[in-house]
This record gives C-alpha cells, sequence and structure tokens, in this order.
C-alpha cells in the first residue's frame, strides 16, 4: 500500500479512537447548555407577564403559591403576606371585554393605560398579558415570583410543568419515584441473582453452565419495551389482583419488570467476581473442614463483596436510566411517592411522555434537559463508584 | 484439647444441601421467568403472524393490517446506524488495542467508553434531539435517529473488537513484523483476518440492541403512524418498538389492538432470538478455530 | 519412630493423564518430609492426597491405599471427610488469609467445626498464634483486617490458621517461595519448632532448604517418586542417579 495512504488510515484510526470521548463532551455540552439554563429562569409561561399594583409588586411568591393563585385556591393576599384584599384574576379576554376596542386600541397601544386603570380601581388585581399587547417600555408592576434554583428544583414536592401561566418545576416526586422503584427492583433481584451467580460459579457443572449463560444473556437482549408489554399483560394484572387494588399500574409492577431486567447484570457480573478469587482461597477453607457452603457464605462472598457491590451499583444504575418499561407499567402519576402500590413516575419516564408535547426551547423544553442531567450525573457517578471499584479489585 | 461436636459436621452438611438446593431453584425461576416470557409472547402472537401481518400497513386505527412500515423503519434504523457505526466502533477498538501505547491514554479511552455504555438510552434521545434534530436542523429523520442509535452501539462494538483483537496470538504479529511488513498491512492481513468472526458477534449483538431500542429514536424518528415508506433519509419512520409502545398503551380499544400487540413483541423476541443465536454460533466458531491453532 | 503416613501402589489419573505412578511410601511421625523434583512431577497432587483435596478436582481417579494413623482414609464415610481435614492442616504457596480480622481468620475452622464458647475460641487463637510465632506481633491489632499484615506475616498468620483446629499433620506446598529471605528463615525456624508436635510434609524447590529443615526427603520425577531416604542419605550418598543429577542441580 502507498506510504501516503497508510498515513491517513493511521490518522482515521487515531481518530476513531478519541471519538467515544468526543461524544461523551458533546453530551455534556447539549444536555447542560439547555438544562442549566434552565435554573435561575422564572416559572412564567413565556410569552406572558402577570401585572399585579406597585404595592403588590413587592412581595414575592413561589410557583405552587401562584399555581394556587391561579387553581383559585388562595383568594387572599393576606394568605401570601401582603395587605388583606381579593385577588382578582384577569386576562386578556377580560380586559376585552371590560374595555371597548376604540378604548385598548387596534394595536393594544393603550393597554398600559387601560391595565393601570383596571389595577387603580382594583389593587388586588393580577393580569395576565401577552407581552406582545404590552407597549415594549412599559412601567407597569410584574408579580415577584421565585427564580428557580438548583436547589427548588430538586427539593420541590410538585411538579405541574404545563400548569398555566405559572408552571410548576419540583423534581423531588420524580426523583424519588425513580429511586423507588430503581432501589426495590434491586432488593427484589439481589436474592435471585446471588443465588444465580453462587450457582454458576460454584455449584453447577460445566455442562449446565454451557446452556445457563446463553439462557441469561438472552435474558438480557430482550427489549425493554417488550418488558415493558409483557409487565403490562402480565405483571400489572398480577399486582393488581395479588393487592386487590383499583389499578394495578404501581411502582411495585415497575420494580418487578426491572427486577427482571437487571438480573443478567447481577448475576454476571457477581459471577465475575466470584470465579476470579484465587482456587488457594477456596481450598484454605476446605482444607479446614469448611463445608462447600461455608466456605461461599463465610469466605466467597466477603472476598467478592466488592465486586458484587459493583454488581448491585450498575443494576441500580442501570434500573435508574430505563425508560419504556418503567414507562408503561407504573402508573405514571407524578406526585409525591406513597408506597409501592401507588402509581409513581420515574424521571425518564417523565422525559419519554412529555418532551414531545413541551413546545421546542420553552422553559418545560429545558425542564424536561435538566431532568437529563440529573439522569447523566447519577449514571456518571455509579459509573464512577463501579470503575472504583473494580480497579481497587485488580490491585 | 478442642472438643469439637459431632452434631456440627451434622448441621454442616444438612444446611449445605438446603442451601445449595436454594440456590438451584433460585436459579431455575430465573429461567422459568424467561420462559414464562416467551411463552406469553409466543403463544399469543404466533397465530397472529402471517404474511399479511409482515406485508401490509396498519388499518382501522391499528386494529387492523399488518406492520410492513414499522418492519421496515426497523431495518433502516438498523442498516443505517450500522454502517455509521461499525466502521467507527471496530476502527476504534483497533486504536484501543493496536496503536494506543500509553497506558494514561489507553485507560482514559476505555473509561470514555465505559461512560458512554452507561449513559441511559433516554438521555442519547435528549441529546440526538439537541444535535441532529435541531442544531443540525436534521428534523426527526431517519438520519438523526440513525446517528442517534449508532452512537448508543458504538462501546458494544468497541469492546468486542477490542477483546477479540485481545485474544489474537501476538506470535501471529511478531511474524508478520519478522517478515517486514508494516503495523497496518499486519493488522490488515493478520490481525483482523483472525480476530474478523469474533468481532462480527460485536455487531450482531449491536443489531440486536438497535432494533430494540425506542427512548432514542422517541424525539430524533419514529413516527406513530405513517403508512407510507420513507423516501429518503430524511423522513421520518415508524419503528417496530416504537410501534409496540404505541398500540401497547394508547390505543382507543385495547382489546382490538391487543393481538397486533403480541404480535409486534413476536417478531421483536425473533429478532432477538436470531441475533443471539447467531452470536453464539459464531463465537462457538471462533472458540474452536482458536483452540486448533 | 512411627510411621504415620502410608501408601501403598497409589496412582492418580487426571481424566487420561497419569499424574501419580505407583507410590508406595510411609512417612514417619513428628518428622519433617521434603517433597523435591522438577515443576509438574506431581508434587502437589501427592500432597493433596492426604486431606482429599483432590476430591474437589473434576475427573479424577485414584488407586491404591493411603492410611493415616492405620486408617486407610479413602474408606471412611464422606461425613468423616470433616474430621479428616481437621486432623491434616495445609498451608499454600502464596499467603491466602480470609477477608476478616486476624482474629477471624484463626478463629475460622473453629467457627465451621460448631465451637461457639467465646472463651475456648480466643484462648485457642492465642495458642496458635503463639504456636506460629505471630502472637507478639499481632496482639494488638487482632480486629484489623489479616491483609494489613506483610507477606511473611501473612504466611504465619495461615500456619496459625491451620493450627488451630488442632492437626496432628501440616501439608506445607512450597510455603515459603513467595517471600523474602528473613521471613524465610522465620518459617523455617517455625518449622523446626513445630516439628515437636506435628508430621510435616513440606514441597519446596530449595535444595538449601530441604538440606536444611527435613529429616527424609523424597524425589519425584514425572509422577514416579524415584528414591526416599533420609535427608543426609539423599543429599550425600543419593542411590539413583536422576536423583543426583537433579540435587546438583543438572536438570529441573
Ligand atoms: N486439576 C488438574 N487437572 C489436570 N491436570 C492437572 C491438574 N492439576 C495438575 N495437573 C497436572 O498434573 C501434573 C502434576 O501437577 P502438580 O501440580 O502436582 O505438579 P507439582 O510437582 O506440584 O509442580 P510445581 O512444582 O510446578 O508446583 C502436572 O503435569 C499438571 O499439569
Ligand atoms: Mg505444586
Amino acid at each position: 500500500m502507498n506510504r501516503s495512504i497508510e498515513k491517513g488510515v493511521e490518522v482515521l484510526i487515531k481518530t476513531c479512537g478519541y471519538f467515544t470521548s468526543v461524544v461523551v463532551v458533546l453530551i455534556v455540552f447539549f444536555l447542560f447548555k439547555e438544562g442549566l439554563s434552565f435554573v435561575g429562569s422564572t416559572p412564567v409561561e413565556e410569552g406572558f407577564s402577570i401585572v399585579v399594583s406597585k404595592a403588590n409588586s413587592a412581595i414575592t411568591i413561589n410557583s405552587v403559591q401562584a399555581k394556587d393563585i391561579f387553581d383559585s385556591k388562595i383568594h387572599n393576599w393576606s394568605e401570601i403576606s401582603g395587605k388583606p384584599d381579593f385577588i382578582r384574576l384577569f386576562d386578556l379576554d377580560d380586559l376585552l371585554e371590560i374595555f371597548s376596542p376604540e378604548e385598548l386600541g387596534a394595536d393594544f397601544e393603550n393597554s398600559e393605560v387601560c391595565i393601570r386603570r383596571l389595577l387603580d380601581s382594583l389593587p388586588g388585581a393580577m393580569v395576565v398579558v401577552l407581552n406582545a399587547a404590552l407597549p415594549k417600555d412599559h412601567k407597569l408592576h410584574t408579580l415577584q415570583l421565585d427564580k428557580i434554583t438548583l436547589y427548588s428544583f430538586l427539593s420541590d414536592r410538585q411538579w405541574f410543568p404545563t400548569a398555566k401561566p405559572v408552571g410548576v418545576y419540583g423534581a423531588l416526586p420524580l426523583l424519588l419515584g425513580t429511586l423507588l422503584v430503581s432501589i426495590m427492583a434491586i432488593i427484589l433481584a439481589l436474592p435471585f441473582g446471588l443465588a444465580g451467580a453462587i450457582y454458576l460459579a460454584e455449584i453447577a457443572d460445566n455442562r449446565v453452565r454451557n446452556w445457563l449463560k446463553p439462557l441469561i444473556e438472552l435474558l438480557s437482549g430482550i427489549p425493554s419495551v417488550v418488558y415493558g408489554f409483557f409487565g403490562l399483560v402480565v405483571i400489572v394484572p398480577f399486582v393488581q389482583q395479588v393487592f386487590g387494588l383499583s389499578v394495578g399500574e404501581t411502582a411495585l409492577s415497575g420494580s418487578i419488570v426491572l427486577a427482571i431486567m437487571a438480573l443478567p447484570t447481577i448475576i454476571t457480573v457477581s459471577e465475575d467476581a466470584i470465579r476470579t478469587i484465587p482456587s488457594d482461597v477456596r481450598q484454605a477453607s476446605l482444607a479446614l473442614g469448611a463445608s462447600h457452603w461455608q466456605t461461599i457464605t463465610r469466605v466467597l462472598i466477603p472476598y467478592a463483596a466488592s465486586g458484587i457491590s459493583a454488581a448491585i451499583i450498575l443494576g441500580v444504575g442501570r434500573a435508574i436510566g430505563e425508560t419504556m418499561a418503567v414507562l408503561m407499567v407504573t402508573g405514571n402519576a407524578a406526585i409525591m411517592p406513597h408506597g409501592l402500590t401507588h402509581p409513581v413516575r420515574t424521571i425518564p419516564a417523565t422525559i419519554a411522555a412529555e418532551l414531545g408535547e413541551a413546545s421546542f426551547g420553552g422553559l418545560h423544553f429545558k425542564a424536561l434537559f435538566a431532568l437529563g442531567c440529573v439522569l447523566f450525573v447519577i449514571t456518571f457517578v455509579t459509573n464512577y463508584i463501579v470503575d472504583s471499584i473494580s480497579r481497587k479489585r485488580k490491585i | 484439647m478442642i472438643e469439637f461436636p459431632e452434631k456440627a459436621d451434622q448441621i454442616k452438611r444438612w444446611s449445605q444441601i438446603f442451601f445449595f438446593g436454594l440456590a438451584r431453584i433460585l436459579s431455575i425461576s430465573i429461567i422459568l421467568i424467561l420462559l414464562l416470557i416467551l411463552y406469553f409472547i409466543v403463544s399469543r402472537g404466533i397465530s397472529v403472524i402471517s404474511w399479511e401481518f409482515l406485508s401490509a400497513a396498519p388499518k382501522e386505527s391499528m386494529t387492523q393490517g399488518g406492520i410492513m412500515p414499522a418492519l421496515v423503519g426497523t431495518l433502516y434504523l438498523i442498516f443505517w446506524s450500522m454502517l455509521i457505526a461499525f466502521p467507527i466502533g471496530v476502527m476504534a477498538g483497533i486504536y484501543v488495542n493496536e496503536y494506543s501505547q500509553d497506558g494514561r491514554i489507553k485507560r482514559f479511552i476505555k473509561m470514555m467508553t465505559n461512560n458512554l455504555s452507561g449513559i441511559p438510552s433516554i438521555v442519547f434521545g435528549l441529546f440526538g434531539m439537541a444535535l441532529f434534530v435541531n442544531y443540525l436542523n436534521f428534523g426527526a429523520s431517519i438520519l438523526a435517529g440513525s446517528l442517534t442509535l449508532a452512537l448508543l452501539s458504538l462501546p458494544l462494538i468497541i469492546r468486542t473488537t477490542e477483546e477479540s483483537l485481545k485474544s489474537v496470538d501476538q506470535g501471529f504479529r511478531n511474524g508478520s513484523y519478522a517478515l517486514g511488513a508494516s503495523k497496518l498491512y499486519t493488522i490488515r492481513k493478520v490481525v483482523l483476518p483472525i480476530a474478523f468472526p469474533n468481532i462480527i458477534t460485536g455487531l450482531i449483538l449491536s443489531i440486536g440492541r438497535v432494533s430494540g431500542e425506542t427512548a432514542p429514536i422517541l424525539f430524533t424518528c419514529a413516527a406513530y403512524f405513517l403508512p407510507k415508506l420513507p423516501s429518503s433519509v430524511m423522513e421520518q419512520c415508524m419503528a417496530l418498538p416504537y410501534h409496540l409502545y404505541v398500540i401497547a398503551t394508547s390505543g382507543t380499544d385495547v382489546a382490538k389492538t391487543r393481538p397486533m400487540a403480541y404480535g409486534t413483541a413476536l417478531v421483536l423476541i425473533i429478532i432477538v432470538l436470531i441475533v443471539n443465536l447467531f452470536a453464539n454460533l459464531l463465537r462457538n466458531y471462533f472458540a474452536s478455530k482458536v483452540k486448533m491453532k | 519412630m512411627n510411621i504415620k503416613i502410608k501408601t501403598q501402589n497409589v496412582h492418580l489419573y487426571y481424566g487420561d493423564f497419569h499424574a501419580l505412578k505407583d507410590i508406595s511410601v510411609g512417612m514417619y511421625e513428628k518428622a519433617v518430609t521434603a517433597l523435591i523434583g522438577p515443576s509438574g512431577c506431581g508434587k502437589s497432587t501427592f500432597l493433596r492426597l492426604f486431606n482429599r483435596m483432590n476430591d474437589l478436582i473434576d475427573n479424577v481417579k485414584i488407586t491404591g491405599e493411603i492410611t493415616i494413623d492405620q486408617k486407610n482414609i479413602y474408606q471412611i464415610k464422606q461425613s468423616h471427610i470433616d474430621n479428616l481435614r481437621r486432623n491434616v492442616g495445609m498451608v499454600f504457596q502464596k499467603p491466602n488469609p480470609f477477608p476478616k480480622t486476624i482474629f477471624e481468620n484463626v478463629a475460622y475452622g473453629l467457627r465451621v467445626n460448631g465451637i461457639n464458647q467465646e472463651k475456648v475460641i480466643s484462648d485457642q487463637v492465642e495458642l496458635s498464634l503463639r504456636q506460629a510465632a505471630l502472637w507478639e506481633e499481632v496482639k494488638d491489632k487482632l480486629k484489623k483486617s489479616a491483609f494489613e499484615l506483610s507477606g511473611g506475616q501473612q504466611q504465619r498468620l495461615c500456619i496459625a490458621r491451620a493450627l488451630a483446629v488442632e492437626p496432628s499433620i501440616l501439608l506445607m506446598d512450597e510455603p515459603a517461595s513467595a517471600l523474602d529471605p528473613i521471613s524465610t528463615a522465620k518459617i523455617e525456624e517455625l518449622i523446626f519448632e513445630l516439628k515437636k508436635d506435628y508430621t510435616i510434609l513440606i514441597v519446596t524447590h530449595n535444595m538449601q532448604q530441604a538440606g536444611r529443615i527435613s529429616d527424609y526427603t523424597g524425589f519425584f520425577l514425572n509422577g514416579e517418586l524415584i528414591e526416599f531416604d533420609e535427608t543426609k542419605t539423599i543429599f550425600t550418598n543419593p542411590k539413583n542417579n536422576k536423583t543426583e543429577s537433579y540435587i546438583t542441580g543438572r536438570f529441573g
């Protein structure tokens, strides 16, 4: 081959070697670009302003209070530490009814004056207007809303991104839902996974191993939608009947499906950890008169403990990121989880269910990317832990 | 002098019998779960599968007809994503195993590849939407979907390539160098041919993975209903896993769409079975070849 | 002196591979017997006969008679194998402590065999550590992980672990080959002490070591026991010229 072509190919090979690193960097960039711009923004629907009187603009409320106001659960300014006065809500339609088109002007040129007149007569009013219907340099006072912070995003207990005109972006229910379903899944999977790993590594003879391993691999090859579908037609009705529930789409159903999906990971990684124990150690225990089972529980499992915990963490990490199966069987109620027999909503399921309806570049869209960032950080951390555990094991 | 209680040996023996039995039962129940899944889907899906099911588009709001556009869409996605990922993945594997000398760089690349494989598929979906659909303006299309899937399957291809190159005996390389062959020539003519069957297993396993992934194509490619086949890679397409999701969850008449869902699930399972069978056959073939030498 | 361990026409096969060929030998009580020979000649296999560790390997076939204290150890009930293994301790080439504390490593053999009075256990642990000449070095850190010890200390811990169940025989498979010279000297000293109470079989590749510590020596080659005699005789006046050429370093 021509020398220069050869050089070219080698450069190409080298480029490909770094490709995955570039992809990871790109993923971080695009994810966090959208996700971070979410933090610091005000949760008002884009293109709208909420106008209040000068006195009331001194009050700062949070998005949950705002939602309660627009849901007519809060009626008086005194409930949100203002002077007692009824809160009256107006939107553009209301303005069109109150004021004649001549008063407002054809292109809402006089909207500022009208709104000011309205606020003078009703100081407790709250007017939601399209920014386009207001002059650019208007001197009206807008409602002060808490900005979204990383802390509020992760700790607020309500998720109503589609509430109008103020969305509520508390990811805590989603975060807890995700953790509940995933951790429960691993708890369910662990006895089976450990038994499988012990059986494969220590008990089964080679012939049995040779046909068990491919079957377990097969389990990991089944697509997650198929697991979701299986969960929907088998596990959901099963959970519903056993616990006498009105709906079977619950956290528990999700955990069972995820447990099955996590089995191959737990089994293969733990089996590997047990198998790589020097055979000396096993023999030393047996040579002292210990039974094989005593050797397994008292020596081999402690010896493989770091490998087994890597398997568990890896399993949790995978379960946390799993989307479709969970989306199909957990009922997707974005509320604080009440328990295993209630519906929950996980972070991946939220992204999958809502991204389609979120307008591009809007606050909701950004919020979902922020959720993606949370997911990314969680899996990055689990990966890092697993990595450092397995590196330690090698030394 | 220590007196060892006679009874202890008995307890030891019986607890061993008990717990080994338990481990065996739990392991068997894992296999039973697998068989249960297969049984449910095969027994209920088999009667749905017919020539019409495979060759017709969904009809009557997905209660009739077939899955042809979804099947073809998935084939498109497999083809394009593998066309992109396979060469890059194999070359990356070659770089890691044959070229990178510095242990630190090698470890860094491995760590990044590892990280990439740990990223949840829905995050790939977000990324694909941000980069391919919006930033590069491909829109939701086969191209955007295939690129997203390609990135997702890279780590698997890289790792199998690396493993198979590693298992090629150093002697082959040294023999070739001794004859004055260049490094690239040695890789091309000596190392790759030996490692090839095993590298192909990586490709086949990735095909299995790509054919079943839903979350990454949710926003980058998959169409809810599109009876016409796409005419270019810039168009959207249907895909089997997404189609299954749609008919399993959002049908207006669940009882009528269920058979369609079972059929679709069965087709997906068959793809997975074929993929696994092929991968195992190739692996055994490779193992026997390695043993022979 | 009494013969403690005896083999009569013993053959061992790993599948088709004939690893031990017609071995008949008697080994004396409270003496150190060294087993020498080139790599792969079957020394470890021979050693594993006496605590029936070869049983754990698939496809092993053993014929012939092996007795300890005149009892055929291959004709005992399955349930007495634990008993046998308590009586025959084993120390391996590389130190292989369990992932437990120093104390629990030594206590392990007692606990798995049904001893659970803590007083008995702690007394026995101390006694065993003293016998293994390790007590003074570890008595203040019994609760520390065994992996925190040095290699030589770990190996003495493994010896203490074997002694704790009060065996009468110790099988040692190259116990010092992974250690530095000072640790090796300590182990040799220890073996010399232990000889008073234990019958010791030791595999070694180190001729000087065999000469220093053993009373008897057996030379293996390709699965055959070529020569067995007092160490003095083997090293000064071997009867078989294969033995001589091995000892003088002409092969192996
Ligand atoms: N589990 C086994 N299965 C099959 N063959 C074995 C097994 N263990 C040992 N062998 C074979 O039996 C022969 C004797 O092995 P053994 O380990 O007893 O040798 P050794 O004298 O201890 O060697 P070394 O000095 O290297 O430790 C060797 O040829 C080895 O390949
Ligand atoms: Mg040996």
